[in-house]
């Protein structure tokens, strides 16, 4: 590799891990006010995530909507990229692509299309509000990567299986299931991560009421300074980079994302 | 014959639930989105004082500006990011699975935090501003947010990822004998990335460009917490009308003008855009 080449890899490197690095620094800052270079090194603010009892139910709320959410649309998604892929159904192919639209457009237009339809409920800031809201921004994942997943199932073996005697049912237990849960693990993972980390949907659905940490982050923002943020971000990037190394040890990453052998 | 029956019958069942839940919660909404924006905050009945209201005030001009901003940054990040891909493809495996969960870590990162850190990097105390006076760009210290400039750096910051993930699939596809050709020939790295690589690459760009677009265009934070108030998105002032100014109806005409100018954007990209790589 040429040194402009070796340069420019470096040069990206600095600008996507810099400001990061930054956060990493100021998170073991033993002072509360900000200062740099950092002086003194404690993990106090880390235990405050843990200690201070607003911090913790802003992160207790956070993990339960994303459990909730991750588990519903993946549920939900398994049906329709099964249709769409075994039986090649018009109406499941349908219900997958509008499945993904919610991801694809600004997630504030149908947030607050979800907050005139839960007013109308009279549903005020209710945890059922985050939890659906969630489920159909996130549904494209397990509809997208299931997909992937049923994809690669080569059609010869399913039709071995048949030929030797399987029924459906049988087929779809000893062939699909297997070949795919990596996927559905894959699907469930992504939908925690950005759920977790998610806060305009849930400003929008949910409000104040029920606070998740991005809404308590952006909150103590207003405020001022906070070394607890930046601890939170600390853990959020460490957890961040924890399940998807995860997914990467588990399942082939460059191909999930769309690379070739070569 | 039975078992076909059988296979039906159980795809309606299955189907069902899914079908209602992804109906209730995307259509619906829509729907309400729509009807809202007709109605007005008085007993106006039904009409198009929203939009009428929308092109005489500086809405219109803020969406301009939303449009000019989500443009500005696409074309920043892609620029950086295309070379950068370019490399990624090139390294070992191991190394492009280590890059890759990077990039994803950082992609899902809250947007909140992402602000958050480029404020105190920004901000006259700590980060940039000092590494300036030291190195004599700048003489006294100053907050460098907010401002236009903090807006775009941070907004290109969050988009990068999703522009390597836009990118990688064709770019890992390159044919990199034609490049080694060029080099053997004695162009240089950079000339061979401009004359050769980018022009077989012009799709997947086109492609990025379009899908950074519209994320751009769905900008709330970084604007809020990095920009001053013109440099408010329209996605700002939808959250801010519905949950502030209690204006739903105002809120839902906005909200209707961003779903038309990112649902064309989306017509745009399936009709001369990349289709699904795979």
């Amino acid at each position: 590799m040429s040194r402009t080449s070796l340069s420019y890899l470096f040069l990206f490197a600095l600008f996507c891990m810099g400001p990061l690095a930054v956060i990493f620094a100021v998170s073991v800052t033993e002072a509360r006010a900000l200062t740099f270079p950092p002086q003194g090194f404690s993990f106090r603010w880390f235990v405050e995530i843990f200690s201070d009892e607003a911090w913790f139910t802003a992160l207790r709320n956070s993990v339960l909507i994303a459990l909730s959410a991750a588990t519903l649309a993946t549920f939900l998604a398994l049906p329709i990229s099964y249709y769409a892929w075994r039986h090649g159904l018009r109406f499941a192919k349908a219900l997958a692509a509008l499945g993904v639209l919610p991801f694809l457009l600004p997630p504030v237009i149908l947030s607050l299309g979800l907050l005139l339809l839960f007013t109308s409920l009279t549903w005020h800031g209710y945890f059922i509000n985050g939890v659906l809201a969630h489920t159909i921004y996130l549904i494209a994942l397990p509809i997208v990567i299931v997909s992937l997943g049923l994809e690669s199932i080569e059609r010869s073996v399913l039709e071995a299986g048949s030929t030797l005697g399987a029924d459906d049912a049988k087929v779809f237990r000893t062939i699909v299931v297997p070949l795919t849960v990596p996927f559905v693990i894959t699907a469930f993972a992504f939908c925690i991560v950005l759920s977790l980390n998610e806060y305009i949907i849930m400003l929008m659905t949910v409000g104040f009421t029920y606070e998740t940490l991005p809404i308590k982050i952006f909150n103590a923002l207003r405020y001022g300074y906070s070394p607890v943020l930046a601890s939170v971000a600390v853990m959020f990037t460490l957890l961040n980079i924890a399940v998807f190394g995860a997914v990467a040890v588990f399942s082939d990453l460059p191909k999930l994302l769309g690379a070739t052998e070569r | 014959m039975a078992s076909a029956i059988r296979a039906h019958v159980s795809a309606v069942v299955l189907l069902a639930v899914p079908t209602m839940v992804v109906v209730l919660l995307s259509v619906v909404p829509i729907f309400f989105v729509f009807s809202d924006s007709l109605g007005g905050t008085a007993n106006e009945g039904v009409g198009l004082a929203n939009y009428e209201r929308f092109t005489t005030s500086i809405f219109a001009k803020q969406t301009w500006f939303s449009i000019t901003l989500a443009a500005l940054v696409s074309i920043v990040s892609v620029g950086l990011v295309a070379p950068f891909t370019y490399l990624l493809t090139g390294l070992p495996k191991t190394w492009q699975s280590l890059w890759l969960i990077y990039l994803l870590a950082q992609i899902s990162l809250s947007e909140v935090l992402i602000a958050f850190a480029w404020q105190i990097l920004l901000s006259n105390t700590t980060g940039i501003t000092q590494v300036f006076i030291w190195s004599g760009l700048m003489t006294s210290t100053s907050s460098l947010t907010p401002s236009f400039g903090a807006v775009v750096v941070a907004l290109t910051y969050l988009s990068v990822p999703f522009a390597v993930l836009v990118l990688y699939p064709s770019f890992s596809r390159l044919d990199r004998r034609v490049v080694e050709a060029a080099r053997t020939l004695g162009a240089s790295s950079v000339r061979a990335f401009m004359t050769i690589v980018l022009p077989m690459m012009t799709k997947p760009i086109m492609t990025a460009l379009m899908t950074l677009f519209i994320l751009n265009l769905g900008a709330i934070i970084v604007p809020q917490i990095l920009g001053r108030p013109r440099h408010w998105t329209l996605a700002v002032h939808i959250t801010d009308q519905a949950l502030f100014q209690f204006n739903t109806a105002f809120a839902s005409a906005l909200a209707i003008i961003l779903l038309i100018l990112s649902a064309a954007m989306l017509v745009f990209l399936r009709r001369y855009g990349q289709t699904a790589s795979r």
